[in-house]
């Protein structure tokens, strides 16, 4: 309830002022044709089998229920305004954010060339599917691949606060587009759990400005596109130390550095995806220590975690339209913690806390099905098979207790309707 | 006996591929419109796609592009996105989902048959759509394709 609280703190004033810029520019009837809106609702329910990654509790949840409403005003031949106000009640997580407010200005427009400039909070549009994933007629299943599009590590890449300088440029050879974005990232209250689990309480902050690049190349006819995406995330962590701890943690860094690559195939009645990532991983700080004990007296601790290491991940999936309404989805995906233990073993045998080789990787297959009833309405349906827990434990989470199941299941059913 | 149905057989092909030529040349080819007075009376195929996938916003005279577009159904559309932009329909759907729900790009307007089309393309400034048939109207023009 204070996590929904604080998230409206900022999300009532952003409204209201939306809000008030809107009524007298479309009380105006010759404006109405200048503004669109959109949105949609949707609900659904899971079932895991075992592990904790959705819900607090493996088996059945609802928690699932998602919303938005997003509309666009047209300032000028090349100004827009474009906004979307998001609530998400996603297992363990319920917030409610603005999802994206920005100005979008189109400064050159040639036959062949144009170029662009956003300012705001801009979606990062990294990979196939980042820039749609959390909207249901647009993603092609209700989980995306998490050896990707790792939910614990959402934050990262949702959307940025900054600028953001887009381009597109044909050639009779196909067609250029690329963007680059600079900007902090929002951390929640997610993200901190996620990394570190419940166990050390602290804060999350942004120490620098996140860089996101991507170039994609489509041939004339498009039946193929190839991209390349680059971010390099930072995360700075600070303890909020109780009185009842035994032991603290002094202040760290993570530094992430991201190589995307992505392929797209399509034919008449089927298409292709290829995902394959490369991450490279550090930490700094994190020193293990004893409250209320000057430095002279303090035993000399290894680290609570040191991170240095190179991880890739990977996902193909196939969909394929049984007809205009119906596709049906198969996806295999893999995803490691570190490419020097790829099975997690050396992991497992230095683990102080026992922790298994299985929660350093994960290999998932999904199968799933899009049913679009009307230009409205849809319902997805779907069935996703691991073997590991990497995915859910991912960085250094102390605590892994939660995540005892090599081999589990997730099914997930949602119906959407989009407007 | 045989040369004579040899020679219906032969006749009823050449009656039947008489026809089918004449329903294909019946058959009207998608063709682009635009609101007069006009940006450009030919436009590559390259800037029509950009402009049909939110990538060019603006003619470039800096005006204010409005696209139109036929329901998702109708058949001129599905034959528009095969053969102008040449794209299968599923493609341009999801990649329209993707723009607008990110606010990158604002959705083409839908109109719901060929009459409103001209309507709209005759009446609108910087108005883009298309039709499967030649009907001449004041304030719409008819675009050649390079």
């Amino acid at each position: 309830m204070y996590k929904l609280i604080k998230n409206h703190f900022i999300l009532l004033p952003a409204l209201f002022s939306l809000a008030l810029v809107s009524i007298p520019l479309v009380s105006n009837a010759n404006n109405l044709d200048k503004l669109s809106i959109g949105g949609f609702v949707s609900q659904g329910v899971v079932h895991t089998s075992d592990n904790q990654f959705f819900d607090e509790n493996d088996d059945t949840s609802f928690n699932m229920t998602e919303a938005s409403l997003q509309a666009n005003y047209q300032l000028s031949s090349s100004v827009k305004i474009s906004g979307q106000v998001m609530y998400r009640n996603w297992g363990k997580i319920e917030s409610s954010v603005l999802d994206y407010l920005m100005l979008d200005y189109s400064f050159l427009s040639t036959d062949t060339t144009n170029m662009g400039l956003r300012l705001g909070r801009i979606k990062n549009d990294f990979g196939l599917y980042n820039l749609t994933r959390d909207i249901p007629s647009a993603r092609p299943s209700i989980f995306l691949p998490q050896s990707i599009y790792l939910d614990i590590l959402r934050d990262t890449i949702t959307a940025s606060d900054g600028i953001s300088i887009y381009a597109n440029h044909r050639f009779s050879a196909g067609n250029l587009s690329w963007h680059f974005t600079y900007g902090l990232y929002n951390v929640t209250d997610d993200l901190i759990v996620s990394i570190l689990g419940p166990t050390i309480k602290g804060d999350f902050s942004v120490p620098e400005h996140t860089r996101y690049l991507k170039f994609t190349w489509e041939p004339p006819q498009g039946d193929w596109l190839i991209s390349l995406g680059y971010s390099d995330p930072t995360a700075s962590f600070e303890q909020e130390l109780a009185s009842t701890d035994q032991i603290g943690v002094t202040p760290g860094q993570f530094n992430y550095e991201s190589y995307l690559l992505s392929y797209q195939y399509y034919a008449e009645n089927w298409d292709f995806s290829l995902e394959y990532e490369r991450k490279k991983t550090d930490s700094s700080g994190f020193d293990l220590y004893i409250p209320n004990v000057p430095e002279q007296f303090q035993p000399d601790f290894p680290p609570l975690f040191k991170l240095k290491n190179v991880s890739d991940a990977f996902y193909g999936q196939w969909r394929y339209l049984l007809s205009n309404e119906l596709t049906f989805m198969l996806r295999y995906g893999r995803f490691v913690s570190d490419n020097n233990d790829k099975n997690g073993e050396k992991f497992a045998a230095a683990s102080a806390i026992n922790a298994p080789a299985f929660s350093r990787y994960t290999k998932t297959f999904t199968t799933g099905l899009n049913w679009q009833i009307s230009e409205h309405w849809r319902i997805d349906l779907e069935a996703h098979y691991f073997e590991g827990t990497g995915i859910i434990s991912p960085l250094v989470k102390v605590d892994t207790s939660q995540n005892t199941s090599k081999y589990w299941q997730l099914f997930a059913i949602q119906a959407s309707y989009s407007f | 006996m045989y040369r004579r149905i040899t020679s219906l057989y032969s006749s009823l092909v050449i009656t039947l591929v008489c026809l089918l030529v004449s329903v294909s040349s019946n058959a009207n080819q998608v063709q682009v419109i635009t609101h007069t007075p006009p940006q450009n009376t030919v436009m590559l195929r390259t800037q029509i796609k950009a402009i049909y996938l939110g990538q060019q916003t603006q003619w470039p005279d800096g005006s204010k592009i409005t696209v139109f577009i036929l329901n998702s159904n109708d058949p001129s559309h599905q034959s528009f996105i095969k053969e102008v932009l040449e794209l299968y329909p599923y493609q341009f759907r999801r990649r329209w989902q993707k723009l607008s729900y990110s606010g990158f790009g604002v959705k083409p307007t839908v109109v719901n048959n060929k009459e409103e089309m001209l309507l709209k393309i005759a009446t609108v400034p910087g108005a883009i759509g298309y039709i499967d048939e030649r009907i001449m109207r004041e304030g719409v023009q008819y675009v050649q394709i390079d």
